[in-house]
């Protein structure tokens, strides 16, 4: 327990120290950090590293020339263009209905109006088909991940992700025979990339949603799985695999990381990104 | 901004006057590019000044400016990737040097600066966003956590990612305390 203890104590003041480098934390936490930077090495060296880079980028940041005048010519030149043509005054056009009652014999205005009724019809009808296939085409090709995102938050139900996202049902047994688990591809992943597939399956009794995408010719599947009663859309990659020769479940990502071992249901067991050392001696504990 | 607005007293100059120097410079250390920097500022002062009359007034204007130069400098990057994408293969070979020469000629004092430069630009978006704000712009934290729109916790937890990774690209570099003091 005591060594459980001090593993979370560590990454807690781990993520505590830019803080406390800036002189930001409260009385009391200034004393946990101090205590314990006096035990930890590693600790020392991160803050070490802070205060490095902070100087650096003091020391090294030259004095910009700002165009001042230049630019603020830009910005009357830009907001000073007249942009709405529709201001200018208007010439007095003929409307419709005297332009149709100008064309001369009466027959021909009437076979001119029956040619524009089945063109209108005709052009209706196209752009229903053209609509229909695109429809579908964007149903089947790859889904903007911001997006998707967008979605989510504003308005996320199950039913309507699965209404809008063809989601295939496999179970977690089909899913580990197909699929692999590059966590280091997945933590280089770019900001905005489309996704490939979406795929849902069952994981220690719950839904987990699998997203596939394609980077560099290598393919990347990120899960996110519902941790207590919120689903983690959008913040965690989960996947399975053999640490120590035991198999856990892994949600690493850029702020969070959570573990669950032997097929229990994971739970915040600390905050960051673990090493594999770190990793070790989490699962040792628990062992 | 509303106060701007009803008051008539800051108008469009006085409010670019006021702010411009640091928004210049928080676009120029995120996009790593005095012509994009430029854009960005144009770009946010231009829709400034459409949106002066609709501003309900939720934040500050400072806070507003700061946001919206790095949206746009964030859509800047963007840009930049789809015409990087669209290029010749033989245009993207740009050796370092010349990136750092090309951009930062006239306003780099020596190589210590063009090398930081590069260290930031190359962090992820997010990362650097937070160094710019905290070290460069000397924000505070509930500042930053009111322009990228994120809670403290996470601001503390980004700077700490984000010290790890830039020390890393300042040693692949070969950039120290020493180095720079030299």
């Amino acid at each position: 327990m005591k060594i459980l203890n001090a593993f979370f104590s560590h990454r807690r003041v781990k993520l505590m120290l830019a803080l406390y480098a800036d002189g930001e934390l409260p009385k009391e936490e200034v004393a946990e950090v101090n205590r314990h930077l006096e035990s930890c090495a590693q600790c020392r060296q991160t803050l070490a590293d802070i205060i490095d880079c902070r100087e650096m980028l003091k020391a090294g940041t030259a004095p910009q020339i700002v165009p001042t005048e230049q630019l603020w010519q830009r910005i009357v030149r830009k907001t000073s263009k007249p942009r709405q043509a529709w201001l200018r005054p208007r010439q007095a056009r003929p409307s419709p209905r005297e332009v149709f009652a100008a064309i001369n014999p009466p027959y021909v205005r009437w076979s001119i109006a029956i040619a524009v009724l089945f063109v209108s019809v005709a052009i209706w009808k196209g752009t229903n088909i053209i609509q229909r296939n695109e429809a579908s085409s964007v149903r089947s090709s790859a889904i903007d991940y911001s997006i998707f995102l967008d979605d989510v938050k504003e308005d996320f139900t199950e039913d309507n992700f699965y209404k809008r996202y063809r989601a295939q049902l496999v179970s977690l047994d089909v899913a580990q025979q197909t699929i692999s688990f590059p966590l280091a591809a997945i933590d280089a992943l770019p900001e905005s990339y489309r996704l490939q597939c979406v795929r849902v399956f069952e994981c220690n009794g719950k839904k987990c949603i699998q997203f596939s995408c394609i980077v560099d010719g290598k393919t990347i599947n990120i899960f996110q799985q519902p941790l207590g009663q919120s689903w983690t859309l959008g913040e965690y990659a989960v996947s399975r695999t053999p640490i120590c020769n035991v198999e856990c479940l892994l949600v690493n990502t850029t702020d969070v990381a959570a573990v669950s071992w032997q097929g229990k249901e994971s739970e915040y067991l600390a905050v960051g990104d673990f090493t594999p050392q770190e990793i070790e001696q989490v699962v040792h504990v628990l062992q | 901004m509303a106060q701007a607005q009803t008051d008539r007293a800051p108008d469009l100059r006085t409010i670019f006057l006021s702010h411009h120097q640091r928004l210049y410079k928080l676009a120029f250390h995120l996009t790593s590019s005095r012509h994009d920097a430029e854009d960005v500022v144009q770009e946010v002062f231009v829709r400034l000044h459409d949106k002066l009359g609709q501003y309900q007034g939720e934040s500050k204007l400072s806070t507003w400016l700061h946001r919206m130069t790095i949206n746009a400098s964030l859509d800047a990057l963007r840009r930049f990737k789809r015409r990087q994408k669209w290029e010749t293969p033989l245009s993207l070979i740009v050796n370092e040097q010349g990136f750092a020469k090309e951009n930062f000629g006239q306003v780099a004092h020596n190589e210590v600066t063009e090398k930081l430069q590069i260290a930031l630009s190359r962090l992820r978006k997010p990362f650097r966003a937070v160094i710019v704000l905290r070290d460069l712009q000397g924000m505070a934290y509930d500042e930053i956590a009111e322009v990228l729109q994120i809670d403290k916790g996470t601001v503390a937890s980004r700077l700490h990612r984000a010290y790890g990774k830039l020390k890393k690209e300042l040693v692949v570099l070969g950039i120290d305390q020493n180095y720079v003091k030299s």
